[in-house]
Order: C-alpha cells, then sequence, then structure tokens
C-alpha cells in the first residue's frame, strides 16, 4: 500500500512538472500574416521564413544584425542583438524567435538556421 | 567489389533468418542439432558482415568515387583517419556498423557456454531476428554499395563539422551501446519464452546491461564534447531532439541497471526487469527513427524533410517487439511476482525503487518533449515546440531527487531504516549544511547552484562515510592500519566501490553542469589588431590575423579558405597563452561559413573564443566566453568509465564469493 502511495506520488509530481512548466515553455510558430493580425504583443512566438538577402544589415561595432524573412504570407523585418550565425544568407530558412513590437519590428532573442542536413544529399 | 558487399549483405539477411528459424525449432523440439546449426549461421553472418564492412573501408581507403557512398562522404582530400570514420559519416554506412558491432556481439554471447539451460536457444532467436532486421535496412532502404555506372574523379569531401576527433569515436562508441542493448532485451525475451524466470537470467545479463550502459553514456558524453568543441556556440547541450533520443534510452538503461540489483539481491522488481531492457532497445530503435526517419520536429536539426521508408520498417519492429514482449510479460504476470513486499518506503528497497521511478519519469518527459512539436502538429494543427526551459525546469528536480538518493541509498539498510543508518547520515547532512553556508558567505546566492552545492556535498559526505566506516570495520577486525585496510577491501568488494566511483562521476559531472550553467560569463567585441579588451582578471589582445587557400583544386567540401586570428591572453600581466579563432569558407558548401573556436581549459574555467566576423581591414569581432567548471564534465566521463570497468571486469571464481559476502554486510 505504502508502495503504491509512494508511486503514486512520483507519478503525480512528474505530471504536476510537466504540465506547469509546458505552457511557459511552448513557443508557438506563427506565419508573418497571423502575427501581423495579432499585432503588437509581449508573447514569445516563433516566426519561420526564408532569409532575403539583399535585407542583411550586420554591424559589427554594434553587434546588430537586421534581416527581413519572407514566407507566403508576407515578409517581416527582424532585428536581433548578438552574433551573425555562420550559416545566415540568402534562401536560408530561419526560425526567430521573440517579440513583435509596436514599431513593426520583430525583436529576436535567438536566430536558429536550420542546418543544410548531411543525410539528405542526393 | 561492392557488388560482392551487396550480396553479403543479401546473404547474411537470409542466413539471419535460417539462424532464427533454426534456433526457434531447435528451442521447441529440444534438438541440439539444430540449435547447433543456428549458433554457426551467426558466426556466418558475424563473417559476412565483417566482410561487407571491409569492402566499404577498402573502397573509402581507395578513393572508390564509384561507389555512391565514398563519393557522397569522401574527398582526396581527407586524411586517412577521417576517410576511415567516413564509415559513419552517413545513414547507410551507420546501420552497417550497428549490424556489425550486433553480430560481433551475438557471437560473443552465443560462444559462451554458461548459460542456464533452455534460455540460450531463445537469446539466439531474439539476436537473430535484430540482426536479419538490419541486414533487411541495409538490403533495401539503405544500401550502402550503390555504385555509379561510371567512376567521377573526385568525391564530393566530408561535412567540415564532421572532421573533428569527436566524431570519429562518438559515432562508434554510440552505435556500440545501441548495439548491446539488443543483449538484454534477448536475455528478457529468452527467460519469458523459455519460462525460466528464476533470478538466474538477471544474474547473467547484468555485465551485459553494464556494458551498454557505459558505451551508451560514454557516447553521449563524447557527443557532448563534439558539440562543445565543434559547433562553436559555447555550449555542449542543447536539449536538440537529436541529442534527446540518445539520452532516452540511457535513462531507462540507468533504471534497469539498478533494477537488476534487486533481484538479484531481493528477488524483487521482476516485472520492471523485463520491461526496462525491452524498453531500452526499443528506444534505440526510436534514436534512429527520430535522426533518420523525418518525424520527429527539430529546430537545428534539418534531416530528412519529409517522412522515410525506414521510419515504416522501424515503427513495424518497435511494434513487433513491444506487442511480443509485453504479451509475453502478461502471461507470466504470476511467475514475475515479487519474493518480498517492500516493508517501508525508508529503506534501500524503497530508495531503488524511487530510483526506477524518478529514472522512467526523466525518461518519459523527455520523450513526450522530443515528440511534443510532432504531436501539437498532428493532433492540433498548430506547431508548438517547447525550449530549453522546459527541460531544465522538469529534469532538473527530478535529478536533484536522484543525487538526494544515491546520498541516502547506500547508507540506508535493507528492509527498514534503522537509528544507526539515520545517525550515519546526520553526519554528511551537517556537513553539507555547513559547506553550503560557508558558500553563501562566499558569495553564491543563486538558488540553483546552492542546492547544487548541498547535494554534491552530501553525496560525497556520505559516501566518505560509508569508505571511513569500512576501513574501520576492517581496522577493527584484522589490526590492519586504515590505508592497508582499505587497500585490501577494495579487490574484495568491487561491484559496490565502482559503483561509489560511477556515483562520485556523477557529482562531477554535476559540478561541471552546475558551474557553466551559473556562471557562465560572455563578452562580445570587436577589435582592431593591436586592440585588447578585458573580461573579468583576462587581458585578450587581439594580435594579428591571416588568410590562406586550402586543396583548392580539384574543389571538394575540403576546398577552403581559411581565415584565422591570433589572440594573447594575459593574466596579471603576463601571457599565459595564444590562441588561434578561426572561419573557414568552404565556397563548395551551400551554407560556406565553418567556425573553429579557441579554448584554453585547465580545472577551473574555459576560456572559449568565438571569432564572429572578420573585414578586410583586419577588424575583427569576436564572442569571447568564461566557461568555469566544464573540465570536470570530461574528467566525471571518464571516471564512470573506470568505476564501470571496476565493477563490472570478470574476476576468478574464489574472488567472486568474497566480494559477495562482503556486498552483503
Amino acid at each position: 500500500m505504502k508502495f503504491i502511495i509512494g508511486g503514486a506520488i512520483i507519478v503525480l509530481v512528474t505530471g504536476w512538472l510537466i504540465y506547469s512548466n509546458i505552457e511557459s515553455s511552448s513557443a508557438y510558430y506563427l506565419t508573418v500574416e497571423e502575427l501581423m493580425t495579432t499585432g503588437p504583443s509581449d508573447r514569445m512566438v516563433r516566426v519561420t521564413g526564408l532569409v532575403v538577402g539583399q535585407t542583411i544589415d550586420w554591424d559589427p561595432q554594434q553587434m546588430i544584425l537586421r534581416f527581413d524573412i519572407t514566407d507566403d504570407s508576407g515578409s517581416l523585418p527582424v532585428l536581433y542583438k548578438g552574433v551573425r550565425p555562420d550559416m545566415l544568407g540568402d534562401g536560408v530558412q530561419a526560425v526567430v524567435e521573440g517579440k513583435y513590437t509596436a514599431s513593426g519590428i520583430f525583436e529576436a532573442t535567438s536566430v536558429l538556421l536550420k542546418c543544410p542536413s548531411k543525410y539528405t544529399e542526393e | 567489389m561492392a557488388g560482392i558487399g551487396s550480396w553479403a549483405l543479401v546473404l547474411s539477411l537470409i542466413v539471419s533468418l535460417y539462424g532464427a528459424i533454426a534456433a526457434f525449432m531447435g528451442a521447441r523440439q529440444r534438438s541440439r542439432g539444430l540449435v547447433e546449426s543456428a549458433e554457426k549461421a551467426l558466426w556466418s553472418v558475424a563473417i559476412l558482415v565483417t566482410l561487407a564492412s571491409a569492402i566499404l573501408l577498402y573502397s573509402l581507403i581507395t578513393h572508390d568515387f564509384q561507389v555512391k557512398y565514398v563519393y557522397q562522404y569522401t574527398s582526396t582530400h581527407l586524411s586517412p583517419i577521417y576517410t576511415l570514420s567516413a564509415f559513419w559519416a552517413g545513414q547507410e554506412g551507420s546501420l552497417l556498423l550497428w549490424l556489425w558491432l550486433l553480430a560481433i556481439l551475438t557471437v560473443i554471447v552465443a560462444r559462451r557456454k554458461d548459460r542456464p539451460g533452455e534460455m540460450a536457444p531463445y537469446l539466439l532467436v531474439a539476436l537473430a531476428c535484430t540482426e536479419a532486421f538490419f541486414a533487411f535496412l541495409l538490403v533495401t532502404t539503405d544500401n550502402p554499395f550503390k555504385t555509379y555506372p561510371f567512376k567521377p574523379p573526385e568525391g564530393t569531401g566530408m561535412l567540415p563539422l564532421l572532421e573533428n576527433p569527436g566524431m570519429v569515436l562518438h559515432p562508434p562508441v554510440l552505435f556500440l551501446g545501441y548495439a548491446a542493448y539488443t543483449v538484454p532485451f534477448a536475455f528478457a525475451f529468452a527467460a519469458l519464452m523459455s519460462g525460466e524466470l528464476n533470478t538466474k537470467w538477471v544474474k547473467a545479463v547484468r555485465r551485459w546491461s553494464l556494458f551498454a550502459w557505459v558505451s551508451l553514456g560514454a557516447g553521449i558524453l563524447i557527443g557532448a564534447w563534439w558539440a562543445y568543441v565543434e559547433l562553436g556556440w559555447g555550449g555542449y547541450w542543447a536539449w536538440d531532439p537529436v541529442e534527446n533520443a540518445s539520452l532516452i534510452p540511457w535513462l531507462v538503461g540507468t533504471a534497469f541497471v539498478h533494477s537488476t540489483i534487486m533481484e538479484e539481491r531481493r528477488g524483487m522488481h521482476r516485472v520492471w526487469n523485463m520491461v526496462l531492457p525491452t524498453l531500452a532497445f526499443v528506444l534505440c530503435l526510436f534514436a534512429t527513427l527520430v535522426t533518420r526517419g523525418g518525424i520527429v520536429v527539430s529546430d537545428l536539426h534539418g534531416f530528412a524533410r519529409s517522412v522515410q521508408p525506414i521510419a515504416y520498417l522501424l515503427l513495424a519492429f518497435m511494434a513487433i517487439v513491444l506487442g511480443v514482449s509485453l504479451s509475453l510479460i502478461y502471461r507470466h504476470r504470476r511467475q514475475l511476482r515479487s519474493d518480498r513486499e517492500i516493508e517501508n518506503l525508508l529503506s534501500r528497497e524503497g530508495s531503488f525503487l524511487l530510483t526506477n521511478l524518478l529514472f522512467c519519469g526523466a525518461a518519459l518527459i523527455v520523450f513526450l518533449g522530443t515528440v511534443y512539436p510532432t504531436l501539437s502538429q498532428a493532433l492540433g494543427g498548430v506547431l508548438v515546440s517547447l525550449n530549453a526551459s522546459f527541460y531544465n525546469r522538469t529534469i532538473g528536480p527530478l535529478m536533484i531527487a536522484v543525487l538526494c538518493v544515491m546520498g541516502i541509498c547506500p547508507v540506508i539498510g535493507w528492509r527498514q531504516l534503522t537509528t544507526k543508518s539515520v545517525k550515519n547520515l546526520l553526519l554528511p547532512t551537517l556537513a553539507a549544511l555547513a559547506l553550503t553556508i560557508v558558500a553563501f558567505i562566499l558569495g553564491v546566492t543563486e538558488l540553483f547552484p546552492l542546492v547544487s552545492i548541498a547535494i554534491c556535498a552530501f553525496v560525497i559526505f556520505s559516501l566518505l562515510g560509508i569508505v571511513a566506516r569500512d576501513a574501520q570495520a576492517r581496522h577493527h577486525s584484522t589490526g590492519e592500519n586504515y590505508a592497508r585496510a582499505l587497500i585490501t577491501l577494495i579487490p574484495k568488494a568491487r561491484r559496490r566501490y565502482g559503483a561509489y566511483l560511477v556515483h562520485l562521476a556523477i557529482i562531477l559531472i554535476t559540478i561541471g553542469i552546475t558551474g557553466s550553467t551559473a556562471y557562465k560569463q560572455e563578452q562580445l567585441v570587436t577589435l582592431s589588431p593591436g586592440d585588447s579588451t578585458v573580461l573579468r582578471d583576462y587581458r585578450i589582445q587581439y594580435e594579428d590575423y591571416s588568410a590562406e587557400t586550402l586543396n583548392p583544386s580539384p574543389e571538394t567540401y575540403q576546398s577552403r579558405i581559411r581565415f584565422s586570428t591570433t589572440l594573447g591572453v594575459y593574466k596579471n600581466g603576463s601571457k599565459i597563452a595564444t590562441l588561434v579563432a578561426e572561419k573557414n569558407y568552404h565556397w563548395v558548401l551551400e551554407h560556406p561559413w565553418v567556425t573553429e573556436v579557441a579554448i584554453r581549459s585547465n580545472l577551473k574555467e574555459d576560456l572559449y573564443v568565438i571569432l564572429v566576423s572578420l573585414n578586410e581591414d583586419g577588424q575583427a569581432s569576436f564572442q569571447i566566453i568564461i566557461n568555469p567548471l566544464v573540465t570536470w564534465i570530461w574528467i566525471g566521463g571518464g571516471v564512470l568509465l573506470v568505476g564501470t570497468l571496476i565493477a563490472a571486469w570478470p574476476r576468478r571464481r574464489a574472488a567472486t564469493w568474497g566480494g559477495l559476502k562482503c556486498a552483503t554486510g
């Protein structure tokens, strides 16, 4: 009996840990259009799109990176303070995580670029 | 040549299928002849797969670019060691490596004649079926011996990220772990099929389980090391699905390593010991499904973009294994009853149970987190992914609990908590508290490092207490001095002391993780040659830069322009190191820029320098990171290996009894 109670407590604690953290750690993926419709918000979201080569502007003095990403529904200016990723270039698929600000600029806290897969070359 | 390789794989598929059927019929009809024939079949499979692997290696060394695999992953610019490691640079080669390792392990298992009675043939059935499955994959979807009708003059080359010592070691060690987890599963399956469910099989499987566990663990750590020195983002673990996929079977395997002790010693946890090895094996297949199947959504890795044919085959095999094993366990549920019940949760039995639950809980969380984006997309239609904070906040508390149990369990007795063991726990608790207060006064104020210090100190003091009491007991009974008592004691209780060493290794790794997570310092700076910057007590001077072109023709992935910057590191006015941070432009690659970080490492901290960008006039941007205590993670990995070897090394019969008695006492 004690054994069942002990086991149940662990299961409950694990379940609670998952439940209580899943919302705060979730990042929703939105399209550019969905982001524009919802408007500026304090919520952290992710947007996936292709990097537009001509718009990349990297200021090494200030360590500020600006670029636009586009998807089927529109394009979005992104501002990121930090290191310019190696793979950044025209047409690279990027996942930016951050907030959409009132100025219409997406302030990213992280920029992930999808690795070229070593397994899909044919 | 490649044709022979293909045929060797086809033959190994047929022969392993024959082996499985012969072993099964042999077991049913109690025919020694059939079983021996199955054993011979498995030897033949090992020889055939070794032949296939040798041919692939030969094709790689001789740069036979007519073979697609050789063309895709190597070039003449590649150094001999990386030409060999290209064997496991791609999917086909890594599956062949898996099968090769499995075939060798199978022969070792089949060769040993000390298996308890009826089990042995069924052991061969499970191993032969798994071999057949991998041979099937290699023959159908993933043949490494596909050729071009002509011979290209040069190969495309290896991705620069894979040109690293970590990538020479990481895949084979990891795959050794994956392949080795077939053996505990096969033992569980054989015990169920033969109905020989007494604890003998658990004794026979213990060393295999440790072997698989330590290989997988070492593989994961080498992977983390590779990510740290090669990927150039300053960290070693990102909770990426690919990393998670290898961690899940290891967590389940950790539970199994502990659970077998309970069955051996107390006749308990018998259902656990059937379920855990089966799960660990299936989760190793799941790891391949994640990395190669194209099902799981990953932020970082593109991997396969659409669901691959191999995914369906893997899913089908996983379903069969789970279905058969679970229904067998259900059918034998009565024979699998525990000999005893847990009398008190605050006993060693209770803490072993807790260990199992905690590790399985952690495995479940990592599993759910890994498949969550896929599930949310499939079920809710929205893609939702979880970031690292999810894992830190869920796995963190569970691991803290695991570490607490690690300090308590070896001290308390079987069956119940005695006042004596409470007394033995009191001193480590007080010492740990005292140390934590000292740390607080010295300036450690955040919760996470404080908790970590308290628990690490508690576990270390608790382990020291056990060792001290052992030495004292022997000193009293034999009159030997303490040092000598300890030296004579350790070989007699190798299993126990090996386990303590492994626990110590986990503490070292925890210390490394805590230091590098809580006290990471970083700076982004742009400098011109001759300028310097100060980060804490380091002064870093940007001395010079250069550019050179390497391997210009023929053009392969190894063709590059190397831009390198030299930095002098000064501390207290004197120069302590010269670092070279690079950026390489591989113009053939779709994403041509590859960073090579510079690391100055010592026991206290790593100075980690990333060259972010370099202008034509030599002006360069750097990301400079101080990562405290990272080295302890790698040292912990070494101690883990040594501890496991001490615990698992085969011993002479006479010594076994001494060890057992000692471990009981």
